[in-house]
């Protein structure tokens, strides 16, 4: 039914003969941005995106404010008109398609209720402007209101909902006519921390019973790394890195991605050797070894490793000698977060470096002033582009 | 410590107010005189003057024309204006503020030039003294003032909420005709209200456009002070006035019930 419905031609084979950026076939139902590009005036806001978002998968676009990732997904939707590039479903290029005639649900920021309607007729809206039967719209309403688990509230009006409780209206209004893709703006950003993980959960649940693509925009990082089948971090209008949840944190790409994604310390360091298991890098007189094998480096070159927080230890001077990358550190500052302390360190070798500890096991025993030794394993840490270092190569 | 002091400003706001309403008032005291000329009531109070108003069948003649004409062109303005107000919304262009100011022009310009530009126009269209006539001059007079009404609504309405009524499938229309519309229905109400008003006291148009067989109420009240003194006018201006009142009155009590009903 829900094929039927979305009312687009079904190509006669499941796999189309199309590419996307050279390397995977697309499937039926996939979407495709191709060198997708709007201008405000000299200002790229979104900067010649080239992405496939595969059938059923959860995307999530991540970046801060001004990156673009909402202008995007309204590319997406059909509000905003490309400047240049297409956007491709199977097969035909939908970018001059009206809104309405795309069949995508849209989850807004702020939910976007109809004020005036009822739960029920909110969620009938879809049906009924595409002339369903009645008795098949109130069958579907109380399917949807079971879906996000608000029977007996389809006679309210959105203003006497709470906020988690409008929001699900939102989503079961948006996949009430069986959407080809549900886009979903910043949803969670009205509710409190308690709340949004609960919803978190909620959507995760319903997009593994719906199957429909979910392509969510937001700038937590916490909602894209626990929700998302792929993550595409984005910065001045281009998508910075692509890649699911664990590759993107534990492999960042740039200073931005490593910083955006979780915390992360960097270490300007400078190649001192390669071999077949990994490299030495030397910053002053402090040499790294990592189990790091990266084509296009040689001995000399500059870079940058990003190394997270929580794999720095911190050990007493007195029984470090046998760690590989240790160095001496003074302790700055300790700020307690109730499960984890941050601790703030100087080391002589490498300058600032952040540690994050399990509270429990820390508190007390460090404090502000106190000369430790600092280390991580040697796989501990990643080489990244450092934009900011371009000059220096 | 507790004693009231003499509040300035408080004490100005009702002067103000009391000069803007007691000259409005005076036609209340003088439609029930028990003279026979329009003079305050002689310790007497007296209701002929209704009486006649009520038996006269010029009177009620220009109640009923007045009505018919403040109706009908307070609906052909709330339609047109509404429609101009949201087409405005929609294209929220340089070129759509200028129409916008066009459309303002009827408000600005003094009524009696608007009532001579009628007068040439509506001649040679052979619109002069009829309905049609008095009802679209009303029309178009009226039109800025639902323009005014509807594009505030418009201020306040979220665009997100079209934006969801069309990704959720709805043409255009269907989006206009079940979610803006809607929401606007406060403005567009307004606008319907005042566009009556001002077609049920409007004179100088009137006066210009219309002469025997389109004759108003306020036309008949100005025939009236004219030729004689007759205290009946001052009862028609009571029933005038009461009648204005009472579409504001219930204009607020309906916009009052449904702020309450959209109120979160």
């Amino acid at each position: 039914m829900q094929e039927s419905e979305t009312g687009t031609r079904q190509g006669p084979s499941q796999y189309l003969k199309m590419e996307s950026s050279g390397k995977k076939y697309v499937r039926h139902g996939d979407l495709v941005l191709q060198g997708l590009t709007k201008k405000f005036g000299s200002f790229n806001a979104v900067d010649s995106i080239n992405l496939t978002v595969r059938n059923g998968e959860f995307l999530t676009l991540l970046g801060p404010s001004g990156s673009g990732k909402t202008t995007l997904l309204m590319m997406i939707a059909g509000f905003v008109d490309p400047t240049a590039g297409q956007i491709i479903l199977d097969g035909s290029d939908i970018s001059n398609l009206p809104p309405e005639k795309r069949n995508f649900g849209i989850v807004f920021q702020g939910y976007a209720l109809f004020p005036h309607m009822t739960v029920e007729e909110n969620i009938a809206y879809p049906l009924e402007v595409r002339h369903q039967s009645r008795s098949m719209i109130s069958e579907r309403v109380k399917e949807m209101l079971d879906l996000v688990q608000l029977h007996g509230l389809g006679s309210r009006y959105p203003r006497q909902l709470s906020g988690g409780q409008q929001q699900r209206v939102a989503l079961a209004r948006s996949l009430a006519f069986g959407p080809r893709i549900l886009l979903l703006d910043e949803p969670l950003g009205a509710l409190d921390r308690k709340l949004r993980v609960e919803v978190q959960n909620e959507l995760k649940d319903l997009h593994s019973r719906t199957g429909t693509t979910f392509i969510y925009v937001t700038h937590d990082q916490d909602e894209a790394l626990s929700m998302s089948d792929r993550i595409a971090i984005m910065d001045r209008g281009q998508i910075v890195q692509l890649d699911g949840p664990t590759a993107l944190y534990e492999n960042p790409v740039s200073v931005f991605a490593a910083n955006f994604l979780g915390k992360s310390n960097f270490v300007r360091t400078t190649i001192m050797d390669i071999d077949k298991t990994g490299m030495q890098f030397r910053t002053g007189d402090f040499l790294i070894r990592q189990k790091i094998r990266q084509s296009g480096l040689a001995i000399g070159n500059k870079a940058t490793l990003a190394i997270r927080p929580e794999k720095i230890r911190i050990l007493d001077p007195s029984k470090s000698e046998k760690f590989n990358n240790s160095t001496n550190a003074v302790i700055r500052r300790i700020s307690y977060f109730g499960n984890v302390l941050e601790i703030e360190l100087v080391a002589p070798s490498i300058g600032e470096i952040t540690a994050s500890v399990p509270a429990w096991q820390f508190q007390g025993s460090h404090s502000p002033g106190q000369s430790v030794t600092l280390c991580w394993d040697e796989d501990a840490a990643v080489i990244v582009r450092d934009d900011d270092a371009v000059g220096e190569t | 410590m507790k004693k009231r002091r003499f509040h300035l400003p408080l004490a100005l706001t009702w002067i103000v107010l009391l000069f803007l309403i007691v000259p409005s008032l005076v036609a209340f005291p003088v439609s029930v005189t028990n003279q026979n000329y329009l003079s305050f009531p002689d310790g007497e109070i007296s209701w002929k003057h209704f009486e006649n108003l009520f038996s006269s069948p010029e009177w009620i003649s220009s109640f009923v024309q007045s009505a018919i004409v403040a109706f009908c062109s307070s609906i052909v303005a709330t339609i047109a204006g509404s429609l101009c107000a949201v087409g405005l919304w929609r294209l929220s262009s340089q070129l759509g503020e200028i129409v916008r100011a066009i459309l303002l022009l009827p408000l600005i310009i003094p009524s009696i030039i608007s009532a001579m530009a009628f007068y040439r126009l509506w001649i040679p269209l052979g619109l002069i003294d009829s309905y049609a006539g008095l009802i679209l001059a009303h029309s178009i007079l009226a039109l800025p003032m639902v323009l005014i009404t509807v594009s505030a609504s418009l201020a306040n309405f979220d665009f997100r909420l079209e934006q969801a009524s069309r990704s959720l499938g709805a043409p255009m229309f269907t989006t206009i005709r079940r979610v803006i519309i809607p929401s606007i229905q406060p403005g567009i109400f307004a606008g319907a209200v005042f566009s009556f008003i001002l077609s049920w006291d409007e004179i100088v148009v009137a006066l210009f456009i219309s002469k025997f067989s389109v004759f108003t109420l306020p036309r008949r009240l100005w025939n009236g002070m004219r030729e004689n003194t007759d205290p009946t006018v001052a009862a028609a201006a009571v029933i005038l006035i009461t009648t204005t009142l009472a579409a504001m009155l219930a204009y607020n009590l309906l916009a009052k019930r449904a702020s309450r009903s959209t109120a979160q």
